[in-house]
């Protein structure tokens, strides 16, 4: 423990060094003979951490098999009774992916959906992040919106669709708005979190250094927000996609939302299932493309 | 005593004036800073010791602007203190850098309020960095580094400011004591090339009668016990303080402080 | 061994102990660093006789903790064995009492739970638990305060209760792993003659390491100087200076200063910035 624990990296370089002058200098047969023990004993170690290491992965992929498998034989079974059933098995549905993606159609539908997504979010960036800095900032303003926002981001923003169209009309921009509606919040909450809680000692030290509120700011509130904003984001990213389906189910002619419906109509159960799985395979990427935005940008302590 | 001859010598630089502090506590005023009357002068390592709760924290505080006395007065060459202002740099007991940034990015902060161009900035950046022996890292984050590592960084980053008067808050309080060794025979070092001013905050004995030229030591209540000359020979690190006569010297002298300490210490608690 | 004839411990020439509790034979251990092994224990031997308070003494990295993790069965060593009363001993136990620097108390407990907390792990019964806990606040100048909670207490109340909670198993031997070394001058003082105290009514054998050359001479009837790199024994000194300590000695009297001096120069030979004994 000591050795390990307390050593600090500063001191660690010139301890590594005297540790070797004394395997090669005045080390006695005695001593020699513990260090061979024990690098034998490392040696052992090695290995186990080894096979310890695929241990721990194999399970990611059997269980992924495992309900594959179990889904295949339910349809096989016939749970779904014997007209349904074998159109909803993963086989079916992997082949109707491949007719989709070379027909076109999956690519037709999938673009307007993520620049749907891109657009609401974007424009929640562009209007969530200031007022969760000012609303952070300013404890007042944080106490005169409390009630409402706690209130609003609680409405399901499908409950705003008639509201939106009459303001919108059907298409694009009543997407995009709800899209947007449904992503301020968590983003206005994180980010007001984010820059309400910075260190009074960091805030301190830049006024000693003879900063203004202007310099601290944008010296140290936003980019100390920075974690929670991404945070934040995060969050909006995962409930705008959860959120698009519904809302593309209401009057466009085109999207994965759309297209769901659309393979129903047509009693198309294989691609209908090839369009679930491709929302949540999308949605699954989505999230991991932000989840390495966080370990990128987000600063560390 | 040779003290006093060096006191009439210098000039001040920091004068604390009748200095009190009051604070409020459930109602009722808690005073941490009774009547302070001392100077600091020019050049001097002034340290600050005494009890826990005797206020040496909010001192340094004041002297930094970031709060304000509740009476009694402070200046700086006849100037009073008002408010926060990079002639006077504090390091906090705290790491007070900004973790998003480098430590050469840490240390341009200072220059980057004070609108100074990029060029001068990385010039006198990476003296400073030199100065602290951290220009190796100078691209590394702060959870990178170690204790002693993060402790030079602050040191530069008040450094490159220019202070006339450099305040420290018990800085190597959280160190390893080897670490703590090293960065007091450092900021020695510094001290010196720099011609600083250093008030230096601590609660532990040794660092105050290793560093000081002065030692200020505080009674429960926050009014000063006593100041203590400190006539010890200087280099006070490595070899020579090894050597028996002086550590007897250096013995007698702590031992002098921790008697003054002691009879200002109100106890607390079981015992 | 029964209490009432408790005497000082009788030290060979060399600074021996005819009979051990605590032996600690050929010790060896070798760390994983980077990479590459790294020796930190070298042949360490040593004898620790029954109510005797050792110290371990020496800088960062000489392995002292390591010997105490390794001597209470915290650590296990790559060659050699530790004896405990003739038994050789594998691995910690409730009579090898710990005192951690870090106090480690439990926040949700009070002070007279975390003392019970060894007893309850023994199944020990309720009113048991209540006298030997009540016992052993006496012991560390803490009766009266068992009803507060961990946080509720300074620093050195901190550390007496860790030391009640030891003491509570009733340890054969007391390991203490730079009890005092984050306190402030005047705490650790009050500490030191505590343990004393402790130490003179309840007749353990204390085992105990600093980085602290005045704490060593103050508590100390042996110290144990270890030297880096690697970890060893550099010589074991007998501290014969008059006790109680803190009435009949002070820090600058010649005796004292002598010891320290004698210690400081065993170290002359250390590079300056290895060294971080304080005194």
């Amino acid at each position: 423990m000591d050795i390990e624990g307390n050593v600090s990296p500063a001191t660690e370089k010139k301890e590594v060094g005297a540790g070797n002058q004394t395997s090669n200098g005045t080390s006695t047969a005695a001593t020699e003979a513990v260090m061979a023990r024990f690098r034998q004993q490392i040696e052992i170690t090695k290995l186990q951490k080894f096979i310890q290491f695929f241990t721990e992965k194999k399970y990611y992929f059997i269980g992924l098999v495992a309900i594959l498998s179990t889904w295949q034989i339910l349809m096989f079974v016939q749970v779904l009774g014997p007209d349904f059933s074998p159109s909803f098995s993963p086989w079916a549905a992997l082949l109707a992916f491949i007719e989709m993606v070379t027909s076109g159609d999956l690519s037709r539908h999938t673009w307007p959906s993520l620049r749907r997504v891109f657009y609401g979010l974007s424009l929640s960036v562009v209007f969530a992040l200031p007022v969760g800095v000012l609303i952070g900032y300013f404890t007042k303003l944080e106490q005169m919106t409390y009630v409402t926002f706690q209130f609003l981001r609680m409405i399901s923003p499908l409950a705003w669709m008639p509201v939106s169209i009459i303001i919108f009309g059907v298409g694009d921009n009543s997407v995009v708005f709800l899209l947007w509606l449904v992503a301020i919040w968590p983003l206005i909450l994180n980010t007001a979190h984010g820059t309400g809680r910075v260190s009074q000692l960091w805030i301190n030290m830049a006024r000693t250094m003879g900063a203004g509120d202007w310099a601290i700011l944008r010296k140290i509130i936003i980019p100390a927000a920075i974690p929670d904003m991404l945070t934040g984001l995060r969050l909006s990213v995962g409930i705008s996609w959860i959120i698009l389906v519904p809302a593309e189910m209401l009057g466009v002619p085109d999207g994965l939302g759309y297209y769901i419906l659309d393979t129903r109509d047509r009693f198309r159960y294989d691609q209908l299932m090839a369009t679930i799985v491709t929302i949540g395979a999308i949605g699954y990427i989505l999230d991991s493309i932000m989840r390495m935005f966080i370990r990128r940008y987000a600063w560390k302590i | 005593m040779s003290g006093n001859n060096k006191a009439k010598n210098k000039k001040v630089l920091l004068r604390c004036k009748n200095l009190w502090k009051v604070y409020e506590k459930n109602g009722v005023q808690v005073p941490v800073c009774c009547g302070l009357d001392f100077d600091v002068y020019e050049n001097e390592f002034l340290c600050i010791t005494g009890p826990t709760g005797c206020g040496k924290s909010t001192i340094l505080k004041m002297m930094a602007g970031l709060e304000l006395p509740s009476m009694g007065a402070l200046s700086l060459r006849g100037k009073p203190i008002t408010k926060p202002n990079r002639e006077r740099g504090i390091i906090f007991q705290e790491y007070s850098m900004l973790p998003w940034r480098t430590v050469f990015q840490n240390v341009c902060l200072g220059m980057e309020i004070l609108n100074i161009s990029p060029k001068e900035r990385k010039e006198k950046a990476l003296k400073y960095l030199s100065l602290v022996a951290l220009t190796y890292a100078k691209d590394r984050y702060p959870y990178e580094l170690s204790g002693g590592m993060k402790r030079r960084m602050t040191l530069a980053m008040v450094l490159v400011t220019n202070p006339k008067i450099l305040l420290m808050d018990g800085a190597f309080g959280a160190l390893d004591a080897k670490t703590k060794m090293v960065m007091q025979a450092e900021i020695i070092e510094i001290w010196k090339k720099e011609s600083a001013t250093i008030v230096f905050v601590t609660s532990e004995l040794d660092e105050a009668v290793k560093l000081g030229d002065r030692i200020i030591v505080l009674n429960s209540k926050g009014a000063v016990m006593k100041i203590i000359n400190n006539t010890l020979p200087r280099p006070r690190h490595g070899k020579v303080a090894q050597e028996p006569r002086f550590l007897r010297q250096f013995v007698a002298l702590r031992e002098e402080v921790f008697i003054t300490l002691k009879a200002g210490t109100v106890q607390k608690g079981a015992s | 061994m029964s209490l009432s004839n408790f005497s000082p411990p009788r030290y060979t020439k060399d600074g021996d102990v005819e009979d051990a509790i605590l032996e600690i034979r050929n010790i060896y251990k070798v760390f994983m660093k980077e990479g590459s092994e790294f020796l930190a224990l070298e042949d360490i031997n040593l004898k620790v006789a029954e109510g005797e308070l050792m110290c371990i003494l020496g800088p960062t990295g000489c392995g002292k903790s390591v010997t105490l993790q390794i001597a209470s069965g915290l650590m296990e060593q790559t060659s050699g064995s530790i004896i405990l009363d003739g038994v050789e001993e594998h691995g910690p136990g409730p009579h090898k009492g710990m005192v951690f620097q870090e106090y480690a108390l439990l926040p949700w407990r009070n002070v007279r739970e975390n003392v019970e907390l060894g007893l309850e792990i023994n199944g020990t019964s309720r009113s048991e638990r209540h006298r030997i806990a009540g016992e052993q606040l006496v012991n560390v100048n803490m009766e009266g305060t068992g009803t507060l909670s961990a946080h509720e207490i300074s620093v050195g109340m901190r550390q007496r209760v860790a030391i009640a909670r030891a003491l509570a198993n009733n340890p054969r031997i007391l390991f203490m792993d730079e009890p005092f070394d984050s306190l402030d001058a005047l705490t650790k003082e009050e500490m030191q003659i505590e343990i004393l105290k402790t130490w003179h009514q309840t007749k353990k054998t204390i085992f105990f390491v600093t980085h602290d050359v005045d704490e060593a001479i103050f508590l100390s009837d042996r110290i144990c100087v270890m030297d880096i790199n690697p970890g060893r024994i550099k010589k074991i000194l007998v501290n014969n200076l008059p006790r109680p300590r803190h009435e009949k000695i002070k820090r600058t009297d010649n005796e004292f200063c002598e010891m320290r001096e004698e210690i400081v120069g065993l170290y002359s030979s250390l590079m300056e910035d290895e060294l971080d004994l304080i005194v």
